[in-house]
């Protein structure tokens, strides 16, 4: 009744193989000491960046109308393109009326550390040929971005302070704008206008995400910076006719007294650069842990040695359908060269991460944040 | 900087204004000069085209144009391309084509204009990708606008229309996905004609209020438009035949 079965062996085109069994070709990949984008364990995709020159600052579009980027950057790290474009908006300040009188750069509540540092507001989008909602992945990383940027306190909360000039129009109806910082300390006549209100930048950031091929997270961090450390801030002004302007206005029959919302107009030509806490300016990177199956080793010669198989290895930079699909455990360093660490995060998988492949990560991290560095 | 309750993205404080640039006390006339100077060097500008440049889409192009008499005009524009790819539903005969258009940096087209935008390049590609090659099927097309000609430029919208137009060309051919025609567009101040066939079939036709033009006759713009169709064309022929022989 039953007929033989013969099992004839099936060959597959590489591709092909990668994508019904990912995990064999990886492991196929891995016993020949190679990972499949050809590259060694520890070796880090090259990243490429240029500022794009599309922030208003630049050259290229200063005082053009319309462009209102603060900051951008492009970075390609294999065929992954990132770009991200900073723009800002200005929102004022809630300032106690008790701490009006001094100086109020000293924050009020010195236990409270985030409350010193500025915040960068991310949206990130991965085009995936869809419409539609964000996806869990865009959001995550827009959230993660989000709290990394504020806790690593590369962004100084005083950075973001609009420093506020003030225009004057003389007689000839030519006008000029004064600024706080930049008055001569000769200059006698004292501005009438002391401000008692603060205001100070917000800054978004729009992220955009081409061919994506693995994990986004550290490339979307590292474009974020590079155009973070590229972002000008414009100067602004108010108009002098607007600074003593008071409206009287009734509140439940007691007269009450406000000050006019000023209108805060930023000037085209004149930036800052956004002073950015250097000691704080930290890289990403990310590694996976692969254990090695023993079992989709290929079939060595029976001469040759029989070598000591590590039983995991740890892998820089996943990139790949591949790889991301089988490797569970990763591990992600933000941190610059000098080992100033700003965020660890390590996924236990399927693979167990050993104390050594967190020292190895940790030291390759910081030897990546040198060269990322040195291209800022 | 749209504070509509949006729980899916960060958006920042509610209480944000937009930042203000103060034009007053600029001088302008440079601005007029360099627009009235690409109104006049339509059809001279120098383009870049690279191909496949996003890899998890079916075909893509990038494309880079660059006025040649004012450096800062530039529109960058990358195109993808996914499908065809199953569609579910109901059977169809023909292939369905859709056109995104999204402006990557920054955002100054109005949404209705965008829509006008993708409605007018649908009909353009409707009528020439091969649709009945590809029954029960969903191609679509992505337009991502990186970077347009700084300012405001008379014929910005023009130029990017004109720029999507052979951009998906471009991406369709990448793609391999059979069109009749290489399709090319070419624009006459505010108007922005899309032929093939070397010219001798209008696929679409597009027109801005325009002062200037207004008092032409349009077969007279038609022809203009031509002759920025023909050099377009031949640019990305020349792009394709140098691609091909490339890989050769």
């Amino acid at each position: 009744m039953s007929e033989p079965v013969e099992l004839r062996p099936v060959t597959f085109h590489p591709e092909v193989l990668a994508r019904i069994a990912p995990d064999l070709y990886m492991q196929r990949h891995l016993s020949l000491g190679l990972r499949p984008s050809l590259r060694a364990f520890e070796e880090f995709r090259n990243v490429e960046i240029s500022d794009g020159r599309l922030s208003c600052a630049s050259e290229d579009s200063i005082n053009v109308v319309g462009n209102n980027i603060l900051g951008s950057n492009v970075l390609k790290c294999g065929k992954t393109m990132v770009i991200t474009s900073i723009t800002g908006g200005i929102v004022e300040d809630v300032v106690p009326a008790k701490s009006v009188d001094n100086d109020f750069s000293e924050p009020s509540e010195r236990t409270n550390r985030v409350s010193q540092f500025g915040r960068v507001y991310p949206v990130v989008e991965v085009e995936r040929g869809r419409v539609g909602a964000p996806t869990d992945e865009e959001m995550t990383l827009s959230q993660r971005l989000y709290n990394c940027i504020l806790h690593s306190g590369l962004i100084p909360k005083r950075a973001l302070d609009v420093s506020v000039g003030i225009r004057s129009t003389n007689s000839e109806g030519e006008s000029s704008v004064v600024y706080p910082d930049e008055e001569d300390s000769s200059n006698a006549v004292d501005t009438p206008f002391r401000s008692k209100r603060k205001w100070s930048y917000t800054l978004y950031a729009k992220i955009q995400v081409f061919s994506r091929d693995g994990p986004l997270f550290e490339l979307c961090w590292n474009s974020l910076l590079y155009a973070l450390a590229s972002t000008k801030l414009p100067r602004a002004f108010v108009d002098e006719r607007t600074t003593d302007l008071k409206i009287p206005i009734s509140m439940r029959g007691r007269s009450a007294v406000i000050r006019e919302t000023f209108e805060i107009i930023c000037d085209p030509t004149k930036y800052l650069p956004l002073s950015l806490d250097a000691a704080n300016k930290a890289f990403a990177s990310n590694f996976g842990v692969l254990e090695i199956d023993p079992e989709a080793q290929l079939p060595k010669d029976d001469d040759d040695m029989q070598e000591d198989v590590p039983g995991s290895v740890l892998l820089a930079d996943v990139q790949g359908e591949s790889e991301e699909a089988s490797v569970s455990s990763t591990i992600s360093v933000v941190t610059n060269a000098d080992g100033n660490i700003k965020h660890f995060r390590a996924v236990g998988g399927t693979s167990k991460i050993t104390i050594e492949m967190i020292q190895q990560s940790i030291k390759l991290a910081k030897l990546r944040a040198l060269d990322l560095k040195a291209k800022c | 900087m749209l504070n509509t309750t949006d729980r899916r993205r960060i958006l920042g404080p509610a209480n944000a204004k937009p930042l203000v640039f103060d034009r007053s006390s600029v001088p302008v006339e440079e601005n007029q000069e360099s627009a009235k100077k690409s109104s006049v060097s339509t059809g001279n500008d120098a383009i870049y085209i690279e191909n496949g440049i996003v890899v998890n889409c079916n075909g893509s192009s990038y494309l880079e144009v660059r006025s040649r008499t004012n450096d800062k005009n530039c529109t960058l524009l990358l195109t993808s391309i996914y499908g065809p790819r199953p569609s579910r539903g109901a059977f169809n005969a023909k292939a369905t084509l859709s056109v995104q258009f999204k402006e990557v940096t920054l955002e100054k087209i109005a949404a209705g204009q965008i829509k006008e935008i993708c409605t007018f390049l649908t009909n353009v590609f409707n009528a020439v990708v091969n649709l009945e090659r590809y029954p029960k099927s969903g191609i679509d097309v992505f337009l991502s606008l990186i970077h347009s000609s700084s300012g405001q430029q008379d014929f910005e919208l023009e130029s990017i229309i004109t720029a999507c137009v052979n951009g998906i060309t471009l991406a369709f051919v990448d793609a391999g996905i059979e069109i009749l025609d290489t399709v090319s567009a070419g624009m006459y101040k505010r108007n922005v004609t899309a032929f093939m066939k070397n010219g001798t079939e209008v696929v679409g036709f597009w027109k801005d209020d325009d002062e200037q033009s207004s008092s032409e006759n349009i077969l007279e713009i038609v022809e203009k438009c031509k002759e920025h169709y023909l050099t377009n064309r031949k640019t990305m022929i020349e792009f394709m035949v140098r691609n091909k022989n490339a890989s050769d």
